[in-house]
């Protein structure tokens, strides 16, 4: 037989088995579909292989998990781990908020600090760090001020998560391949950080805390661009949208502001 | 669910896990651990051994949640820390596959011997009870990727990523089981038959 002949049969079992897992290449499953209608033989032949994999049952059919599976092996994984470290917000938020409407979740936390905050800001903003300090360096010095201080711990604790999201949409975008990105989902997810960038934006401005404000308003127009788009994204308008993510160096930008205010978080510990 | 609304729901899951919400992270054992346990199954065949598997491999996710890469898929890293945490237990527990074959045989001889309608009732026994035989001739590689591919309906990329595998070898893999399978399932059909 001729080597290329002997070799093309030895591959021609294999490549039928991908057909049948529909693995192969769009192109090569195309003349595979065409050989099969040509080729009485090579039909025949997978017949046999499809009939054959038809009939390999699953040995472990019997054993396959019960409806209750997971929420058993849950407590079981939950007995088993430490205790939790991370204390609640202390606005309350419940996970669930964030599947069924971050925004709105968001918003009733900074509508509960905006409706706390004086006008006054509570930095010097010439002074202003990242992080708001929890506690003064002086210790407790009267109500006002530790009220004031619990605020900015509710901001920053806040903030951190929304800037931690944040984070991993623009990272998303930078790294997404155009054919294989989701854009719808995309789009509903820079809608819903769109809402809560401009919530904490302006929270952050009340707060004093301008540097922060400028880094949230860096990234809308990011945000804005994604959540408006209708239909999907061209190679081009990817590039264009990585292009801004990149000119602004915001990935940096936004990881750094929100390590910096990550709650508990010592100054002068590295990132 | 729509699938945006879904992967939205799941994204937001995951970073109130990755926040240090025990409860989303919960959720997240809930969602999966179907998945994960069944993973675990085609790598140690043993449903015990399995269940075990998948507890360790939630509680390893756990602690390596910070390492999680967001531009990594997150059912493929969680796969992949339980297809581990399986090869592990099977390397610290007594594995008796050799008790476990002679049972099966066992049951093939008994149920020739049964009445014809006893007999019939248990073809679906007797045909799981061969192909657990026949699958005792592959290879461990061989028999996961074949079970991951064929009853899991994992696609080939991604269980390259599980079992740490090139294309080629992971393809190589399969098709070498299905043909071990088909040669194995012959020989227990002929010996069957001749009883």
């Amino acid at each position: 037989m001729h080597p290329v002949d002997d070799n093309h049969s030895r591959q021609e079992p294999e490549a039928l088995l991908l057909f049948h897992y529909d693995e192969l290449p769009a192109a090569e499953m195309q003349r595979m579909r065409e050989r099969l209608a040509s080729d009485s033989q090579l039909a025949a032949e997978y017949a046999e292989l499809v009939a054959f994999l038809e009939s390999v049952e699953d040995p472990h059919a019997t054993e396959l998990p019960d409806d209750f599976y997971g929420r058993r092996l849950a407590a079981r994984v939950n007995e088993e781990l430490p205790p939790e470290s991370h204390a609640r917000s202390p606005a309350g938020l419940d996970w669930r908020w964030l599947g069924s409407g971050l925004a709105a979740a968001m918003a009733l936390v900074v509508v509960f600090m905006l409706g706390r905050f004086s006008a006054e800001p509570l930095v010097d903003p010439a002074n202003e760090p990242l992080l708001v300090e929890s506690v003064s360096p002086t210790g407790r010095q009267g109500g006002e001020q530790d009220a004031g201080q619990l605020q900015a711990r509710l901001l920053n604790a806040s903030l951190s998560q929304h800037l931690e999201a944040s984070s991993r949409f623009l990272r998303q975008v930078d790294n997404a391949n155009p054919s294989t990105t989701d854009v719808e989902a995309e789009k509903n997810w820079a809608a819903t950080l769109l809402v809560a960038n401009r919530l904490y934006r302006f929270a952050a401005e009340q707060a004093g805390q301008h540097r922060v404000a400028a880094v949230l308003q860096d990234m809308e127009p990011v945000l804005i661009e994604m959540a408006n788009r209708e239909g999907e994204l061209s190679d081009e308008e990817f590039s264009r949208l990585r292009q801004r993510i990149q000119a602004q160096d915001l990935l940096f930008k936004v990881d750094v502001t929100s390590k910096a205010m990550t709650p508990n978080r010592k100054r002068g510990d590295s990132i | 669910m729509s699938r945006s609304l879904e992967n939205a729901s799941h994204q937001a899951l995951l970073a109130a896990a990755r926040a240090g919400r025990r409860d989303a992270f919960g959720k997240l054992v809930e969602g999966y651990a179907d998945r994960v346990f069944r993973t675990c199954l085609r790598i140690t065949n043993d449903a015990a051994l399995a269940d075990d598997a998948a507890q360790d491999a939630f509680i390893a996710a756990h602690q390596k949640l910070a390492e999680f890469r967001d531009e990594a898929d997150f059912s493929t890293w969680l796969y992949r820390i339980a297809v581990n945490a399986a090869l592990q237990l099977l390397r610290h527990r007594k594995k008796f596959r050799e008790q476990t074959g002679t049972a099966a045989e066992l049951q093939i001889e008994t149920a020739a011997s049964a009445e014809p309608s006893v007999e019939r009732q248990m073809d679906g026994l007797l045909s799981g009870r061969r192909i657990s035989l026949a699958m005792e001739q592959l290879t461990a590689l061989e028999r996961q990727a074949f079970q991951l591919r064929h009853f899991e309906e994992m696609p080939i990329r991604e269980i390259c990523a599980v079992l740490e595998l090139k294309d080629s070898a992971c393809k190589q893999a399969i098709f070498r089981a299905v043909q071990k399978l088909r040669g194995a399932l012959q020989d227990l059909e002929v010996q069957h038959a001749s009883r």
